[in-house]
């Protein structure tokens, strides 16, 4: 055979990729030559090393460079691909910039809607959706008890009930309780009051916690002599022990007394269960005493539980129902009335915002979607203006499915702008947050931007991609290029599709926008008729600073008064104290005595001595009644006649006076109350206003008063009224009780108002919070109905000069347009009317005395959004009127 | 990254020393068509680099110089990955170590 048909599998090879090439795209083309080349030719080689060549061998040299097309063909198809999209993009950017201010719009619209979401998801993630830190955390609940009379206001656990739960119970693997209590430690620079608890057996184990360094407590050690042991939290370890690990097996005074700091707790554990602003530093071991486990009166202790796994909560909480039902018929006057509430650690944790978080997130959605919805409208406007670029588009060979990806990158395009921007607002909303909201729930002060909200953010933006590009592509796949050509040539009224798809964004937003109006209208009112609550005391400018005299220098009654008589005294001399007093339970303030005794009116039947009713009994001065501008309607406030030696005296409030005394007059009888175990008879003096303790939307209750004079007592909170800014007293009201005792901590300092503020906080918040929202959709939807109104009717411009040439009066004109906008606002109004009543069991809960369909909110944002929507159809409905005919019929 | 059969036995090939296209389908019993559009896949997805070979080697031989593919760190964790899902894959099995090495 000749060296020619020797060679002929060889050159048909190279044939076929020099003519496979021309697929290949240009860039790569002789690198892809070179490589199939140098394969073809190194496998012949190979094959004709042999003696005596087969020709299959040189038929599969051929059979492999056929293969050659398949991988021009992808080479091709991937570029193709490539080279589309990065034109796509160019291009959306390109007609973006052509607009400017329309594209700086719709971005920051979008990216409103977008940051907006992504920060109250943020707030979601972080309380109601990630993991809690501790182990089993869904298994952890809090147990508390309630008022059959007040479902919703939890109360702390008198530590008799608890023992009975944890006798009775089988539901739970372990029930502890917290009693909470204050650590005095005087090592530091100035002295200090560390909150925290005494805790009984199991109490870390329920919580699912094992200290971060050394160990827990022992069970010896929950007994008496044995509990000197403390495990102290991560924040304490680093602010007071400087965060030295050698801390563990150190023995430090606290309260006087030398405790062994044998463990420091994670930093994360916040379980909050004490409900305080304050950190929990320090816990202790609790021996349980006798009076303990039979005071079913006295609720402050909190109680945490671990679910036995597999039983549920409904199972728990069926279970402890049966029990608060055999309480109640064992103690009827202590448990009575009382039932065990049981709250899952992540609601407790939650707390103020834990039903407010998903009215906040369904309310920033509604602000997406109404910003999707003015965006959609906006590129509908560009999408008008661009229907002959399109109609051209096809008319020269552009596929449908080609236009379609071109408007969906210019919407993905504008969305990934707006997601950047997005990102922006969402850091600004959430340090927002952590720095409003973390005094109120703690964990708020986890929030941050981190990846998982960056894709949380990318996810919002393809899906208002998705939204706001939508409907110019199913337009697009819906049409044929002949029939875009011939509508926009001869295009009266702009089209059904369109009119319905105009028609349908006016609906959703004034729908939408209504809803979150009457949301916030409804958070507002609310919100007013609680800070109007009377809480029995005058507002203005008032210190307060709470101390706990006791320990060594404290050991006498007569020490302790000679304490306060001094204090008070000095304080009287720092310029712009007008009244110094002094209470045991001072209303608001976060370490509120609450000291509940049984109460008896002398001369009638006495009951049992544990089932009478009881009162909450407060140690006053004079001047504490004054200082709170507190009302005294009978009688007389304490005098210095009320000396210890004289006759014991009280004052009652008007809620006992009409308990005890209904119609009658309390001043002068005489009364016996159990105050610390011992019963003492007062004689009654005066009555004064009741008060509000713990928050303005909380009960008030019957309470006692009783001189300081006569009944010394150690936890007492100076009271002081000032001339001008109380806060600005408080480091100059400091030093006067350090002066006379520079070892005594103060736990607390404050003024009234900033107290009663503290508790509206939360909603606060979270009206605040809707109020913006409503706000912006507000904003929005007006601007929406303007400019989609104003568009719809620009494009009606030929319709409305032929109507005006051949003969139309202005009015019918104004009448047309108007009328067929009102309709839809009409529509949107109804449609809005209904979500809210939908949305009203939401809401319901985040209310203070106010209907979810409170008549007058409802009434009220109805007429505002429907008026202002009016006026938005107005404006472009007038300038139609205003066309001149030649100039309509010339224009398009 | 997409895992079919055939680009699990390419990256094993590919694992096994044999890194130039007609050797992997000698190796693998695939056809061209398939052997080199999933190299280009792996070289977009990261899984493989390539570069033509030292022009020394392609002297000795002689002949032109081939391009020569590699695995990354990224194609290796993904055969480890997928080497689960097809556990001693039949044309695997049949892979010897290759003669040719980069030189």
């Amino acid at each position: 055979m000749s060296d020619r048909s020797d060679t002929f599998a060889l050159r048909l090879s190279l044939g076929l990729i020099r003519t496979f090439k021309r697929l290949v795209p240009a860039v790569i083309r002789d690198e892809w030559v070179r490589e199939w080349e140098a394969e073809i030719q190194h496998k012949w080689s190979t094959v004709n090393r042999r003696q005596v060549p087969h020709w299959r061998d040189r038929a599969d040299v051929v059979r492999r460079s056929t293969g050659a097309i398949a991988d021009a063909a992808w080479l091709r198809q991937q570029f193709t691909l490539d080279h589309d999209i990065m034109r796509d993009v160019r291009y959306a950017l390109r007609m973006l910039h052509r607009r400017p201010a329309m594209s700086a719009l719709a971005v920051l619209v979008l990216a409103l809607g977008i940051g907006g979401t992504v920060a109250v998801y943020s707030v979601v993630d972080t309380l109601l959706l990630r993991d809690l830190p501790y182990r089993d955390g869904e298994r952890i609940a809090t147990i508390w008890l309630t008022n059959r009379e007040h479902p919703d206001e939890r109360d702390g656990v008198a530590p008799g009930a608890f023992v009975d739960w944890r006798a009775r119970s089988r539901a739970f693997e372990t029930i502890a309780a917290e009693e909470p209590f204050s650590f005095d430690y005087q090592n530091g620079p100035e002295p200090l009051t560390l909150v925290g608890g005494r805790v009984t057996e199991g109490f870390f184990e329920a919580l699912g916690v094992t200290p971060m360094l050394g160990r827990g407590f022992l069970r010896e050690e929950y007994t008496e002599g044995r509990s000197r042991v403390a495990i102290i939290s991560h924040g304490a370890w680093q602010r007071i022990f400087g965060g030295r690990e050698s801390i563990v097996g150190q023995k430090v005074v606290f309260d006087g007394e030398t405790f062994e700091i044998v463990g420091v707790l994670p930093r994360w554990f916040h379980p909050d269960l004490q409900n305080m602003v304050k950190e929990e530093e320090v816990f202790a071991p609790k021996v349980l005493r006798k009076f303990e486990i039979d005071n079913r009166r006295t609720r402050y202790w909190s109680v945490v539980a671990r679910l036995v796994p597999n039983v549920s909560l409904e199972e728990a909480r069926a279970e402890l129902s049966t029990i608060s039902s055999q309480l109640a018929r064992d103690y009827p006057n202590t448990l009575g009335n009382m039932t065990a509430t049981i709250v899952p650690l992540r609601d407790h944790i939650a707390g103020p915002i834990h039903d407010p978080v998903r009215v906040l997130f369904g309310a920033v959605v509604l602000v997406l979607l109404l910003a999707c919805a003015n965006v959609a409208s906006l590129l509908l406007a560009g999408a008008a203006d661009r229907q002959r670029e399109f109609a051209l588009r096809a008319a020269f060979g552009a596929s449908t499915w080609r236009m379609i990806r071109q408007t969906l990158v210019e919407s993905v395009v504008l969305s990934m702008l707006a997601c950047m921007a997005g990102l922006a607002v969402a850091y600004a909303a959430i340090n927002a947050f952590v720095g409003v909201g973390s005094s109120t729930v703690p964990q708020l002060a986890e929030l941050a931007l981190d990846r998982r909200l960056a894709l949380f953010a990318l996810a919002t933006s393809c899906a208002a991609a998705i939204i706001v590009g939508l409907w110019p592509a199913m337009r697009l796949s819906r049409s044929t290029a002949r029939e875009e050509l011939a509508a926009s040539a001869t295009s009266t009224t702009g089209g059904n599709d369109r009119r319905r798809f105009i028609s349908v964004l006016v609906v959703a937003e004034v729908a939408f926008a209504l809803v979150l109006l009457v949301g916030a209208g409804l958070l507002i009112r609310s919100f007013t008729t609680l800070a109007r609550v009377n809480p029995g005391f005058g507002n203005g400018n008032v210190a307060v600073l709470q101390v706990f005299a006791y320990g060594d220098r404290y050991r006498t009654d007569a020490q302790r008064m000679a304490f306060f008589d001094q204090a008070i005294e000095r304080m009287r001399t720092v310029p712009g104290v007008e009244r110094a007093g002094l209470v045991s339970a001072m209303p608001f303030a976060e370490a509120n005595i609450n000291i509940q005794g049984g109460f008896r009116v002398e001369g009638r039947p006495v009951p049992p001595e544990a089932e009478g009713p009881s009162t909450f009994l407060t140690v006053a001065t004079t001047d504490y009644f004054r200082a709170m501008d507190i009302e005294l309607k009978k009688g007389r406030l304490f005098t210095r006649d009320d000396r210890p030696n004289s006759t014991p005296v009280a004052l009652v409030n008007d809620q006992v006076a009409e308990r005890f005394w209904p119609g009658g007059n309390p001043v002068d009888q005489r009364i016996t109350v159990n105050w610390l175990g011992t019963w003492r008879t007062l004689r009654v003096v005066g009555v004064v206003s009741r008060l509000r303790h713990e928050a303005l939307d909380r009960a008030t209750r019957p309470e006692v008063f009783m001189s300081l004079s006569q009944t010394p007592f150690g936890s007492m909170t100076f009271v002081i009224r000032t001339t001008n800014d109380a806060a600005a007293l408080i480091p100059a009201l400091r030093s006067r009780i350090w002066e006379i005792d520079g070892t005594l901590p103060i736990y607390d300092a404050s003024t009234v108002n900033a107290l009663v503020a503290q508790s509206l906080a939360p909603r606060r918040f979270v009206t605040g919070l809707l109020s913006v929202l409503a706000s912006l959709a507000f904003l929005l939807a007006t601007l929406g109905i303007y400019g989609i109104l104003s568009f719809s009717t620009t494009q009606r411009t030929r319709e409305i000069g032929i109507r005006i040439a051949v003969g139309g009066k202005t009015t019918d004109i104004l009448t047309l347009v108007l009328k067929e906008s009102a309709r839809l606002v009409a529509v949107g109004v109804a449609l809005g009317l209904a979500g809210s009543l939908a949305a009203a069991r939401l809401i319901a809960a985040l209310l203070y005395s106010t209907s979810p369909t409170d008549p007058m909110t409802l009434a009220a944002t109805t007429t505002l959004l429907g008026l202002v929507a009016l006026l938005a159809c107005y404006v472009p409905a007038r300038r139609a009127t205003r066309i001149d005919p030649l100039i309509a019929l010339r224009a398009q | 990254m997409r895992s079919t059969y055939s680009t699990t036995l390419v990256l094993e090939a590919l694992s096994h020393g044999y890194h130039y296209g007609f050797d992997i389908m000698d190796a693998t019993n695939l056809p061209s068509g398939t052997v080199y559009p999933i190299l280009r896949r792996l070289e977009r997805e990261g899984m493989v680099t390539s570069q033509w070979e030292d022009s020394e080697v392609a002297q000795n031989e002689p002949r032109p110089q081939r391009r020569y593919y590699e695995l990354t760190a990224d194609g290796r964790k993904a055969l480890a990955d997928t080497a689960d899902r097809y556990r001693a894959p039949r044309g695997a099995r049949a892979l010897r170590p290759a003669r040719h090495s980069r030189g």
